[in-house]
């Protein structure tokens, strides 16, 4: 197996039990809230039923069936909650994956740097983790959302709800798992893409501050300063004075190009300094 | 030969190397001897690429320092260099995955003659068991020169005397050797050459044997001479 592959199955190892328990926190909680606010819905309804509307079918009739997505809305902080968590700890976990490695007496990264291969290799290592462990996330979040609705139907009877909706209603109606889940490969690259720059260019910083330390931190901060500068160059010249200069699809690939560089920039920034200024 | 050449580096305002200039044969146990924060864990991290220099060179076999060094030199630095979570085993098959250098059978050895257990978590080794792995881990590995900083710094009398041991066998034959030490006392009977270093700067380089023999002083009379005159 090459040397970039086993730093890699390090790194998954490595995080595999907090990633682990992230999966457990959104399962847990996700399916939690489903089956709580089903559940609220169901005694709701008996609540209302009265010598009137004595069957679920006469309340379905009066005041209409309830929707997956009217439960997940109920249901939504028990449902973002896990979300916002796992993006929190996925934001840390780019810092810590660099700084761990300098801390406590036994540092590895004396090892890391001592390893017989090219260096490039650990940073494509731990960029390719993160990047693995957020669609792993959002994978994951897509193999549940089925069961959560088989939960959903489980506790509110079939006269009750509306019909099933599908997996791409769902995720089409949802304000974050529209994002979280592109429906087309535009989306995809605008979105994943976009944030795997956005996570070089973070590693470039947290490089620098690795290598000149307080003066790096400066650098750093500077860095990402000039690469947000530049994403947000085009939107500033086209938003200027009120009139759209550029067409949506032109802004699109000036956005593409300036992204690619600023990525294909911090790359070699990041390969010169673990080669030649990095110290343990 | 390891071979450095009026290496220098700062840390800040602050001169940590100024024109460092030794070498060390392979076959030799050099020992670079001087009080705390002279400079001679900066060297050894110069060599192994760990620490950028500002100028000089650093050659190894006439080589410039790269990757391809590390499958020619090891360095076994003053804690050891694996996750506190991993166990003993793990470490070695770390090591056995990443180098083709690593030696098994002599890794078994070792493990043997230190008493490890595989099992064990490093974090929960003793502070002699933990220099003993962090030995196996450098000398395990079938390369030219081994840098050794500081290995029996803070360790039992019994874990002082197996580690030492390991410098009498054939483990370490053959090899070039570079230690650090500020204890010379330990060491004084296995090594070959001494380079003297004092605010970052090499005072002298001599070979022990000939300076017994030539002026009949011990390493311990020549350090008195160089750092109290």
């Amino acid at each position: 197996m090459n040397r970039y592959l086993k730093l890699l199955h390090l790194e998954v190892a490595r995080f595999w039990k907090l990633y682990l328990s992230l999966f457990a926190i959104t399962l847990l909680m996700q399916g939690s809230g489903i089956y709580y606010e089903s559940g609220k819905y169901v005694s709701s309804v008996q609540d209302k039923m009265g010598p009137a509307i004595d069957t679920y079918g006469k309340y379905a009739a009066a005041n209409g069936v309830v929707s997956f997505l009217d439960i997940l809305s109920s249901a939504n902080l028990w449902f973002l909650a896990p979300i916002a968590l796992s993006i929190g700890a996925l934001s840390l976990y780019i810092f810590f994956i660099w700084y761990r490695e300098w801390t406590g007496k036994n540092m590895f990264i004396y090892r890391l740097l001592m390893l017989p291969t090219e260096r490039r290799n650990m940073y494509l290592a731990k960029l390719s983790a993160i990047l693995l462990f957020v669609l792993g996330l959002v994978s994951f979040q897509i193999l549940i959302l089925p069961l959560l609705q088989s939960l959903y139907q489980s506790v509110i009877d079939p006269v009750l709800r509306g019909d099933a909706e599908s997996m791409m209603t769902i995720v089409q109606s949802h304000s974050l798992l529209r994002i979280l889940i592109p429906s087309n490969f535009t989306e995809f690259v605008l979105w994943y893409g976009g944030g795997a720059v956005f996570v070089i260019v973070l590693f470039t910083a947290i490089l620098l501050e690795r290598s000149y330390r307080l003066k790096g931190i400066v650098a750093g901060l500077i860095y990402i300063g000039i690469a947000i500068l530049l994403m947000a160059a085009p939107y500033l010249i086209t938003n200027r004075d009120n009139y759209d200069y550029l067409y949506p699809s032109e802004l699109f690939t000036i956005e593409f190009v300036i992204a690619i560089l600023i990525g294909a920039m911090s790359l070699l920034i990041s390969f010169i300094l673990i080669n030649k200024k990095i110290s343990v | 030969m390891i071979e450095l050449k009026s290496v220098r580096k700062k840390y800040g305002r602050r001169k940590v190397l100024q024109d460092v200039t030794f070498t060390a044969d392979k076959g030799k146990i050099t020992c670079l001897i001087g009080i705390n924060g002279v400079g001679k864990s900066t060297v050894l991290k110069a060599i192994m690429g760990l620490t950028p220099i500002d100028s000089g060179s650093i050659l190894i076999d006439g080589k410039p320092v790269g990757k391809h060094i590390y499958e020619h030199i090891a360095y076994v630095p003053d804690n050891i260099t694996m996750p506190p979570n991993m166990s003993v085993g793990d470490s070695i098959q770390f090591m056995k995955d990443f180098y083709a250098s690593w030696n098994d059978e002599r890794a078994e050895e070792m493990l043997e003659f230190f008493k490890l257990k595989r099992v064990d978590r490093i974090a929960e080794l003793s502070k002699g068991n933990t220099a003993k792995l962090n030995l196996l881990h450098g000398v395990s590995l079938d390369v030219d020169y081994v840098l050794m900083d500081e290995p029996f710094s803070g360790i039992d009398i019994f874990s002082r005397e197996q580690i030492a041991s390991v410098f009498t066998s054939k483990l370490v034959e053959d090899r070039g050797v570079i230690i650090t030490t500020h204890e010379i006392n330990d060491i004084e009977h296995l090594i070959d050459e001494v380079v003297l270093l004092d605010n970052g700067a090499v005072k002298l380089q001599f070979n022990c044997e000939d300076m017994r023999m030539e002026e009949g002083k011990s390493v311990m009379d020549v350090m008195r001479e160089v750092y109290h005159g």
